[in-house]
């Protein structure tokens, strides 16, 4: 391993040693509230439940203890002696970080802590209740509220409308949902080196490698980053094919090209870069990424490229 | 194909109804959609989006079925367009806590040339399946099928020649795991395998094989806590050239809320990743570390710092990021949200390509919501790269001012525009890009008349300077209820595109629907 590389680590250390002065959460044994005391008022409630996954009474869900009221609206007994807003547990009006403390008292929070960089969501305004739905009139599968557009596009505003530029991946037209790319978690900004490119090659798996020449930038694991992300813009763009430029102007983002605008005369000096660099993704036979069939293309030997 | 279409429909029209009969008790419902839709168009196909997926016929739709057994079994299906090549359909049958079967199946397709004959088909099928004998352990697996066929075309400069490829692979996967744990803790194994196979050239072929375990946990009687880790494996082949990309990722996780509303998080990421054949191989490694206080639903604030370093042996970059992120809700009406991200990359050693960078994103948000009269809202955001030793710089901000107005008397209005612009400086002076974008889209629902209801939309959307692209839809929508569970509908769409650069370049379509809906309770 190289020298430097866990020089962080100590960070983690301090951090334990944080934790470990914490004041711990205990779980405090609330005296137990039957449901038909709290049905009595709120007649009805558990046909909400019936056909999810919280029916009361259920335990084959994963809990350790049969659903009751209580298990979500902690606080019965008082609540029950002095019916109040104030003294019963509501998991909708709780913050985000006092909701999934409320939630994963059964349910081991999401698997976004592998993820990469901050995850916002439960620091932010929402929390479960707000993507899942609890007391449902009908059968809700996964008791997810929704997954479609509308539903993330009221805070994550400018990716929604990305969807309706000139170029975009066909969320509004149904084919897919924000969840078909993205999990619970955000990352800090796009220059991620990893991760994006596994999740784009589940549907466009014929240009994602390896390559025997690879196109550097194209790479999730390189050094200095790159993925897909780095020409594409996923939700939308003026350009065709979702492209953050135009292929002309792209290109030159990376790369000077000064002797092509001399070669042959200049005459090729107005041809797309994807003209001749035909395998942008990577080549199987040319580590400058050329079409093979160079030289059938424009009718003659193309030897100084090394295509015959 | 259209033998099994009718196949397709006729089995789900039949499964509908004989569920339909067997059951007395109202715990399910669904919405049958039987209609024709009509397309004319003129232009080039190629250049709008919308309707490169849409076909004429007769369609057959089931959708939100929702149906519970008295025995805790639910079944889900959205099963839209069966009977035309734009397919989507979703099915799902399962017991909370016991066992789970999801089915997709759909069908995409991509146009490419002027005339439509030029397109590529995408048919993606996949089968998922879970069981769980108690609540200890759940076993897991599925089969996915990608098969993408048909022609396209490079994106290529207005001055060249079109230049069409042909496309034709299937890409198959499988995965097997299993879970153990219980609430305060799980360990979850998961093997996934690939294979690709381009009927074109073998030179494409190539399997990837991953196995991921990942641990997660609650600490007993410090419920507040949770810890998680993994170690993933990721093997991608490429079969003729013997060329193999491996990759070992180790990471871990850790969350702690603290009373007071405080909430810490850790994270840790170590992958090496080689490219046996490329002759490169990288570490990479990020810690990220975020402190953050809530104020109940009234507010929050959370700060955050990240590093990350990449070595590949001769060169080694070395990012910071910081995140700082803050929301408040002073009363019920209104919501503040700002964030900015910054982070600074450089380079230790060696020389790369990209080399220094500096990229700042920030976000800021706020509304104005009134339970009797709707919301109004303004969100920016602007993002910024700059390279020092490629000279080159990005410039992005987007403001997005939406409104949504409701009245009882003339129903519910609501507008969104957006002002979108951004400069790309790039290495040569004289391929600099630069756009400016308008989008303004809205829909009015008008208030039920007579048992009907109508709605009006559109979407316009203008991009200047370096393109010079217009793009609207216009959409109406009426439909009539009889009965409470019948429902005629009729939806008119117009299209259109133009790209004023381009002469030949503009496309107008007109799509009508109309559909016969009948809900049923089971």
């Amino acid at each position: 391993m190289k020298k430097g590389l866990f020089q962080p680590i100590p960070m983690a250390g301090c951090l334990l040693l944080v934790l470990a002065a914490a004041t711990p959460i205990w779980a405090a044994p609330e005296e137990i509230t039957p449901d038909a005391t709290c049905l009595g008022c709120h007649d009805g409630y558990d046909k909400t439940l019936t056909n999810t996954a919280h029916k009361l009474g259920s335990a084959a869900s994963g809990a350790a203890q049969p659903v009751a009221c209580i298990s979500c609206h902690s606080g019965g007994s008082v609540h029950a002696d002095d019916p109040s807003k104030s003294n019963i547990t509501n998991p909708a009006t709780l913050s985000g970080d006092q909701a999934l403390a409320a939630c994963t008292a059964c349910h081991l929070p999401h698997q976004d802590l592998d993820s990469y960089g901050f995850s916002a969501h439960t620091l932010q305004k929402i929390n479960c209740t707000d993507c899942h739905k609890l007391h449902a009139p009908s059968p809700v599968v996964g008791l997810l509220l929704d997954d479609k557009t509308e539903f993330c596009g009221r805070c994550h505003r400018s990716a929604s409308l990305g969807f309706m530029r000139r170029s975009n991946h066909p969320v509004l037209q149904g084919a897919m949902t924000c969840l078909s790319c993205h999990r619970f978690s955000s990352r800090v900004d796009q220059n991620q080196a990893y991760g994006f490119a596994r999740v784009c090659e589940d549907c466009h798996s014929d240009i994602s490698g390896p390559y025997r020449y690879e196109h550097p930038v194209a790479n999730a694991y390189d050094v200095q980053g790159g993925g897909c992300i780095e020409c594409h813009d996923p939700h939308g763009s003026e350009n065709d094919k979702l492209l953050k430029q135009p292929v002309g102007s792209l290109c030159r983002a990376c790369h000077a090209v000064p002797r092509h605008t001399t070669a042959h005369d200049g005459a090729y000096a107005n041809l797309d870069c994807l003209t001749c660099h035909t395998d942008i993704h990577g080549s199987a036979v040319d580590y400058r990424l050329l079409d093979p069939n160079l030289s059938v293309k424009f009718g003659g030997s193309c030897y100084c490229h090394g295509l015959n | 194909m259209l033998k099994r279409t009718i196949c397709l429909a006729v089995a789900t029209t039949t499964c509908l109804l004989l569920l339909a009969n067997v059951s007395s008790a109202a715990n399910g419902s669904a919405s049958v959609k039987l209609g024709y839709t009509f397309i004319s168009d003129t232009g080039s196909l190629g250049v709008n989006q919308e309707t490169y997926n849409a076909y004429e016929g007769f369609s057959l739709s089931v959708q939100n079925l929702r149906y519970a057994f008295t025995n805790g079994v639910t079944v889900g299906a959205d099963l839209r367009n069966v009977t035309l090549n734009n397919r989507n359909m979703r099915a799902v049958i399962g017991k909370p806590g016991r066992f789970s079967v999801s089915f997709t199946n759909s069908q995409y397709r991509r146009v490419y040339a002027v005339d439509g004959s030029a397109f590529t088909r995408r048919r993606q099928t996949g089968f998922q399946a879970s069981y769980q004998p108690n609540r200890f352990f759940k076993f897991f697996g599925g089969y996915n099928l990608n098969d993408k066929q048909g022609e396209s075309a490079l994106i290529l400069d207005h001055t060249s020649d079109t230049v069409i490829t042909s496309t034709d692979y299937r890409q198959t996967s499988y995965n097997v795991g299993g879970q153990i744990g219980d609430r305060y803790g799980v360990v979850r194994i998961d093997y996934r395998h690939s294979l690709f196979d381009d009927r074109l050239s073998a030179n494409a072929d190539r399997r990837a094989d991953r196995l991921s375990i990942a641990i997660s946990s609650s600490i007993p009687r410090l419920k507040r806590v949770f810890l998680a880790g993994g170690y993933t494996y990721r093997k991608d082949t490429a079969l003729v050239w013997e060329s193999s990309l491996r990759t070992h990722e180790l990471w871990g996780a850790l969350k702690a809320s603290f009373s007071g509303g405080v909430l810490a998080e850790y994270r840790i990421i170590y992958d090496m990743t080689k490219h046996v054949g490329y002759l490169q191989e990288t570490d990479n490694i990020a810690h990220t570390f975020a402190i953050g206080k809530n104020w109940g639903r009234s507010g929050g604030v959370q700060g955050g710092y990240e590093q990350r370093i990449a070595d590949d042996f001769t060169n080694k970059t070395s990012s910071n990021a910081f995140i700082g992120n803050v929301w408040y809700r002073p009363a019920q009406n209104w919501y503040f949200s700002a964030r900015i991200s910054m982070r600074d990359k450089s380079v230790v050693e060696g020389i790369t390509l990209t080399g220094i960078e500096s990229t700042v994103r920030n976000r800021f948000v706020v509304t104005y919501a009134d339970t009797s009269w709707g919301h109004i809202g303004l969100q920016w955001q602007s993002r910024s790269r700059t390279s020092d030793d490629l000279d080159s710089k990005i410039d992005y901000q987007s403001l997005s001012p939406d409104l949504s107005l409701k009245m009882k008397r003339y129903g519910r209005l609501d507008v969104t525009y957006s002002y979108t612009t951004g400069k790309f400086e790039n290495m040569s002076t004289v391929a600099g890009y630069e756009f400016l974008d308008h989008l303004l889209t809205g829909t009015l629902y008008l208030p039920t008349w007579h048992n009907l209801s109508v709605d009006l939309g559109g979407t316009y959307y203008r991009s200047r300077r370096s393109q010079d692209l217009e793009k609207s839809r216009l959409n109406f929508g009426a439909m009539y209820t009889v009965h409470k569970e019948y429902h005629l509908q009729v939806r008119y769409n117009v299209f259109n595109y133009d790209n004023f650069r381009l002469n030949n370049s503009y496309y107008t379509g007109n799509v009508v629907e109309i559909n016969f809906i009948k809900d049923i309770s089971f």
